[in-house]
């Protein structure tokens, strides 16, 4: 079988039943079924809009918790503890390994979204708003995020602690947002044009956060809750646009960057 | 020659102190070799140098090839220190997976956690006694009959010793550290003490 193939499975069976993974899985599907109980009290685009801003809440705050914990879990406890080690020395290049492992961790934080989706899903049709499609491409547009995190923390993890690894990742994704959020402000003339040249290299140079249509279409009415704050800048709102499929590309070829750039990093890396 | 070194060298930080230097080691087919010294003195250190965890200084050859060759490291049986298992895993998926990454089958590993006398293959590796995680990190070692067994810290129950007897009676070369070293310089014939990284 291929090496990626066996790493990553048993990367995966270990995670998928420690209590942590699980937790975190139950307590989201529990707040998305709670958002339903409450949306269930109301009628028309309220209950619309409380079922996509708890499910929207969920996809952000748990998301994080489990990409940046997953992937910040990727090298470095586990160098040092002589897992990883036991790995490579079955002959397995080092790059195959932590690829192995990034792959494990992602098959969890995508096992994860496929579960919240889909009673996110039963819920919305429980409440008769049908399996809710806005939503549906909302959470895919989550998990590409947190696809994003998950990498950068795995890429983090070869040099930093767990802590730290975790920490930078959810930084560094916060700034993706605020790019994009910046780019949405120089394209609404809202922004000085000394600083729009700065934003749009940026912009074109690091990845995008992925904007659903449904987020954009509730952050302009200031629905959105947790998931997405009304955008004001110099006392004007912003309207953040939905990303456009280049966005979504280019940020997919950067997961892959940062998880290429994990397994060549670790390359020197001491292990035990 | 299984392992001819020179003046081993290893730096967890470079331009930082040396955790090892000086040592030399010659193992041959059929030999054993034993690293002693107090806790600290750099024998995990060496034995990494070995199988190229470390990055290592000094002139290293390992079954004809430097240290780290993944062709070569298919060749080694290594049994880690401690407890090195990832949680959530049971011993004997652990086991398999060594087994399946070498190139080997669920039933070479089903036979090393024999040999190495796991007497709960099935348990999660958080669940194991540590008398079990130490026979569990042996039957990793043991997978597939390697040539050259790499043994960190063995605990010396009878299945060490008759698989260590083994591996150097089909021509297997026996290289080992401890703290504790009992009744294994008999065994391996051959050893080095270290104090704070050098030999002395």
């Amino acid at each position: 079988m291929n090496p990626i193939a066996v790493i990553s499975r048993v990367e995966a069976r270990g995670i998928a039943r420690r209590r942590w993974s699980l937790a975190v899985m139950v307590i989201g599907a529990a707040i998305i079924i709670a958002g339903a109980v409450v949306a269930a009290g109301r009628g028309g685009l309220a209950a619309e809009d409380t079922m996509r801003s708890w499910t929207a809440a969920v996809y952000l705050v748990a998301g994080l918790v489990l990409a940046a914990t997953l992937g910040a879990s990727t090298v470095n406890r586990d160098a040092d503890g002589g897992w990883v080690g036991m790995q490579v020395v079955t002959g397995t290049p080092r790059v195959t390994v932590v690829l192995g492992r990034i792959v494990g961790r992602l098959l969890i934080l995508v096992a994860v979204f496929v579960i919240w989706i889909a009673v996110a899903a039963i819920c919305s049709a429980a409440i008769g708003q049908g399996g809710d499609g806005a939503l549906f491409v909302h959470g895919l547009a989550m998990l590409e995020n947190m696809i994003l995190v998950l990498t950068a923390a795995a890429l983090c993890s070869v040099a930093l602690g767990p802590v730290a690894s975790g920490i930078v990742a959810i930084f560094f994704y916060v700034s993706c947002l605020s790019l994009v959020n910046l780019m949405a402000a120089v394209n609404d003339e809202v922004i000085g044009t000394a600083w729009s040249g700065l934003i749009t290299t940026l912009y074109l140079i690091f990845p995008r956060a992925i904007t659903s249509p449904m987020l954009s279409e509730m952050q302009a009415r200031d629905a959105a809750g947790v998931a997405g704050a009304q955008l004001e800048i110099n006392t004007n709102i912003v309207i953040v646009p939905a990303a456009s499929w280049l966005t979504v590309l280019w940020t997919l070829a950067w997961c892959v960057l940062l998880a290429v750039s994990a397994a060549l990093t670790f390359r020197r890396r001491a292990i035990s | 020659m299984v392992i001819r070194a020179r003046a081993i060298e290893v730096r967890y930080q470079r331009g930082g102190a040396l955790a090892v230097g000086g040592v030399n080691i010659d193992l041959s087919a059929g030999s054993g070799l034993l690293i002693t010294g107090e806790r600290g003195s750099g024998k995990s250190s060496v034995l990494r140098a070995v199988l190229g965890l470390a990055g290592p200084g000094g002139d290293i050859t390992v079954l004809g090839a430097p240290p780290g060759d993944p062709a070569t490291l298919r060749r080694i049986g290594w049994a880690p220190q401690s407890w090195p298992f990832a949680f959530g895993l049971r011993a004997r998926e652990v086991v398999t997976m060594v087994a399946a990454l070498g190139g080997h089958g669920a039933a070479e590993a089903d036979h090393a956690l024999e040999q190495a006398g796991v007497e709960r293959p099935d348990s999660r590796v958080e669940a194991l006694e540590v008398e079990d995680a130490r026979r569990t990190s042996l039957a990793c070692a043991l997978v597939g009959e390697p040539d050259l067994l790499v043994l960190d810290d063995p605990w010396e129950f009878p299945e060490t010793t008759a698989a260590i007897r083994a591996a150097m009676a089909r021509g297997a070369a026996v290289l080992a550290a401890t703290a504790d070293p009992g009744g294994l310089p008999a065994l391996l014939g051959a050893s080095i003490h270290l104090t704070e990284g050098v030999p002395g």
